[in-house]
């Protein structure tokens, strides 16, 4: 489990204060496969980095009782200048996994084969994503945490993210913010919505969809009644002109 | 399509979520040694040996360059007999002082670079310390050795070896203390990267590298015994002259210092945690 305690979380944009959250108590479940729906610049990503650690809150606590992934496919824990190699070598001294098996596991799901010994800067871009990708799901852990995607790459790595998702999701805990509810109905079984500042917990994937499809009808109603309102003004001030 | 994932008790490592102080103790224990072996294996692109040890060749460089100018000059050491070990005694704890200070920034200035969420800023301090004195270590010793045993200068032994050490260690917490607080002041306002390496290695000329703090006038000496390195060079030197002139010495003094920067660093971190967190 993981509780959000009365958590507000701000960033400081010159001299404004952007709010992306406030007041949120929620108790996510580690154990079940936890979707968090939030429109677009609501704050998923942020949720997503507050809830494993890297970022922390501004106001509250969040206290985590299950060991909680890096965000799949997150490239940004490497050292460049070191090997493939070596950084699988880190991140398993770091999380007590088996760094040879976890080497021999990415080896055979991405195919980098002698690329994994040469040092990170000298890979595409793609290969790093690549081999991030597969390195997240190559870590034991509780729950898993998807920032939009579960899959990444060429069409036949993409089968296999889709693979090591199935199987993570069946064995552990994930959590993957998204905006597409057909996806997450499928994969997911309860979830979070993200509305206002706050978040809510919904027992049921069902219900989450629900709450989320209503607040998106209702943001899309009022986006076309601005955009209407805008368009009167437009109006009035061409015929005051006239 | 089933790929074998790696199991959540791989290799049959203790693994748990409970969240009980020996779990947070192997955490932690697991992070720092990960880190250590990482940090060693690279160093702004270069090995250990080329990275860190060679840092440790700035202050050989200034010691004979030093001696060889002053040897020049017809200049005597300012105590001994030996012009090298006088100089080296000042420089090696001085410069343990300004890398240490410098070199606690890349844990805090991890612009462009990120990390996993389980690695603090606390935890890179104390391996890029512990990383920068293995180094440091190993360079003062090499040197004071080469001295004695190659060179044949007695006094390059010294004669009080944990008073020697004592010294070092103070001088070293110091610096990481100071290597704390510039890292923060660092994040917040970046001129303080270049403003700092000045600062301390302008210190290198008020901390009795090449003259003895006890034989200024007493009231230049006053202002010079606010600075904490040179209590730290003095203590240092204590270790190689039996005799050596420590009227102005207070041990207590540099203690104090690194108490206060520590604890000043550490009010610091916190209060802008979020800020050194977030900011990757």
């Amino acid at each position: 489990m993981i509780l959000i305690k009365g958590m507000m979380k701000d960033y400081k944009l010159g001299t404004a204060r952007r709010v992306v959250f406030k007041n949120v108590d929620v108790n996510i479940p580690t154990d079940r496969r936890v979707a968090v729906f939030g429109a677009a610049e609501s704050g998923k990503t942020v949720l997503i980095r507050l809830l494993c650690g890297l970022e922390i809150p501004t106001e509250g606590e969040i206290v985590r009782y299950a060991r909680v992934s890096f965000p799949v496919g997150y490239t940004r824990a490497l050292k460049f200048n070191l090997s493939a190699r070596q950084n699988i070598a880190f991140v398993s001294k770091v999380y007590g996994a088996d760094e040879a098996e976890i080497a021999e596991f990415i080896e055979r799901v991405t195919g980098l084969g002698v690329l994994l010994n040469e040092p990170m800067r000298k890979l595409t871009m793609n290969d790093r994503s690549t081999f991030c990708y597969a390195m997240g799901y190559a870590m034991p852990f509780d729950t898993y945490l998807f920032d939009n995607a579960v899959v990444y790459g060429t069409p036949d790595f993409r089968r296999r993210c889709m693979a090591m998702f199935e199987e993570r999701a069946r064995n552990s805990g994930i959590i993957l913010a998204t905006k597409h509810t057909k996806f997450a109905s499928r994969c997911c079984d309860c979830g979070v919505v993200i509305r206002g500042r706050s978040a809510e917990f919904f027992d049921t994937i069902s219900e989450a969809v629900a709450a989320f499809e209503q607040d998106e009808q209702a943001r899309h109603a009022n986006l076309e009644f601005a955009a209407l309102e805008d368009e009167l003004a437009r109006d009035e001030v061409t015929e005051d002109e006239r | 399509m089933s790929l074998l994932l790696p199991s959540a008790k791989a290799g049959g490592r203790p693994v748990s979520s409970n969240r009980t102080a020996s779990n947070a103790i192997l955490y932690q224990y697991r992070v720092l040694v990960a880190l250590f072996f990482r940090e060693a294996q690279v160093r702004r692109g270069a090995a250990f040996a080329l990275g860190y040890m060679a840092a440790g060749l700035e202050p050989i460089i200034i010691v004979v360059a030093i001696s060889l100018l002053f040897t020049a000059l017809g200049r005597q050491p300012g105590y001994g007999i030996s012009l090298l070990v006088f100089i080296g005694t000042g420089v090696f704890p001085i410069y343990l002082f300004i890398h240490t200070s410098m070199r606690l920034r890349e844990p805090f200035a991890n612009e462009g670079q990120g990390r996993l969420p389980i690695e603090g800023t606390l935890d890179h301090v104390f391996v890029h310390a512990l990383l920068h004195l293995l180094a440091t270590a190993v360079v003062t010793t090499g040197f004071f050795a080469f001295l004695y045993l190659v060179l044949g200068q007695k006094e390059a032994l010294p004669f009080d070896l944990a008073e020697a050490l004592e010294a070092l260690g103070a001088i070293f917490i110091f610096g990481v203390a100071m290597g704390m607080v510039n890292s923060v002041i660092a994040r917040l306002l970046p001129i303080w990267n270049s403003i700092w390496p000045g600062v301390a290695r302008a210190a290198i000329h008020f901390s009795g590298m090449y003259f003895i703090a006890d034989f200024l006038t007493p009231d230049i000496r006053r202002y010079f015994a606010f600075n904490p390195i040179l209590h730290g060079v003095n203590w240092f030197r204590t270790a190689f002259y039996p005799t050596y002139p420590t009227n102005i010495d207070n041990h207590v003094y540099i203690v104090l210092s690194s108490g206060v920067a520590i604890t000043i660093a550490l009010l610091l971190e916190r209060i802008f945690r979020e800020k050194l967190t977030n900011g990757e």
